[in-house]
């Protein structure tokens, strides 16, 4: 494919804004629109555009693959831990006494991790696809 | 309320032309385009959360999806079996039959790509991605192996009919198990 000289140089210069944003709209999830999945699609098409300016970051998907797994491993065991503090599955680890801003590390942790499974998972599908059986 | 009228009505018109357009990249453009039109009015009917969704993968990932399945779509794939460098040599780019490969391949605009395999050629043949040809060589004769319903390979086949050394072998799809 041909590449144009301009396509090259507003990538270089947005890629390091859309990764701020992405982790803005993954750390903000509990306040404003957005939230896991949202940031992670916009982190995945950031590391998504080292393809067109062709400064490959990843050199293999096989740890991106593997973080994915543990991460949903983490997900479950953060969403068990309830049942040690409140004595049930599946709700805010955090005892009912605390404050408010207490509470919201949990949403913090959720969405964090919700945002990595989802950029690592998109960015495997579509690097697998790219280089399909070279 | 005036502005998510005219939204609607610009949405109406793009969906036309990405129906009527002929070129598969201009209206993969124009699909990401709605998408981005969509994503506003989900804005302004008070849905910011899905207009985030829609910015990010509906005007972003899936034109990339589409881009990369075009761009596959223009490459020839050959796979070489056992033979002689002076028929078809690949580094020096001459030969007979890299001319027969280059006239087919001039004349639809398509990516020559070459692969070496060394397995068994019959279950070789349409099993790695959508190989296209096959070339081996069956005492004193150069074969080309090929699908039969593509017109590429009629049209090779008219191409080798000048050549005395050069046969052209069509293999039905059905021993292929997926």
């Amino acid at each position: 494919m041909k590449k144009s000289e301009i396509l090259t140089c507003i990538c270089r210069i947005l890629f390091p804004f859309i990764l701020i944003y992405g982790f803005y709209v993954i750390i903000n999830g509990h306040l404003s629109p957005g939230g896991g999945f949202q940031g992670g699609a916009i982190l995945a098409t950031a590391i998504l555009i080292t393809y067109i300016v062709e400064v490959p970051i990843l050199e293999d998907i096989v740890i991106l693959v593997k973080i994915e797994k543990y991460s949903f491993f983490i997900i479950i065991l953060v969403a068990m831990t309830s049942i040690f503090t409140r004595g049930s599955f599946f709700t805010n680890f955090v005892p009912e006494h605390m404050s408010m801003g207490v509470k919201t590390i949990f949403l913090l942790i959720l969405n964090f991790l919700i945002g990595i499974k989802v950029s690592t998972g998109l960015i495997t599908i579509l690097t697998t696809f790219m280089e399909e059986g070279e | 309320m005036n502005i998510i009228i005219l939204l609607q009505v610009f949405l109406i018109i793009i969906s036309i032309t990405v129906i009527t357009l002929k070129n598969n990249l201009k209206s993969v453009i124009f699909f990401s385009v709605f998408s981005l039109i969509s994503a506003l009015l989900y804005y302004f009917y008070r849905a910011p959360d899905l207009a985030l969704a829609e910015a990010a993968i509906g005007s972003a990932i899936i034109p990339l999806i589409f881009i990369i399945a075009i761009s596959k779509q223009k490459e020839f794939i050959v796979v070489l079996g056992s033979v002689e460098d002076s028929f078809l040599d690949i580094e020096s780019k001459s030969g007979i039959g890299y001319k027969i490969l280059e006239e087919l391949t001039d004349y639809y605009q398509l990516k020559l790509v070459f692969l070496k395999d060394k397995n068994d050629i019959s279950f070789e043949v349409f099993r790695v991605r959508n190989v296209d040809l096959f070339i081996y060589k069956e005492d004193k004769h150069y074969v080309f192996k090929g699908n039969p319903a593509s017109t590429i390979t009629n049209r090779l086949s008219k191409i080798c009919g000048d050549y005395k050394d050069v046969k052209v072998k069509f293999v039905e799809e059905e021993h292929v198990y997926d």
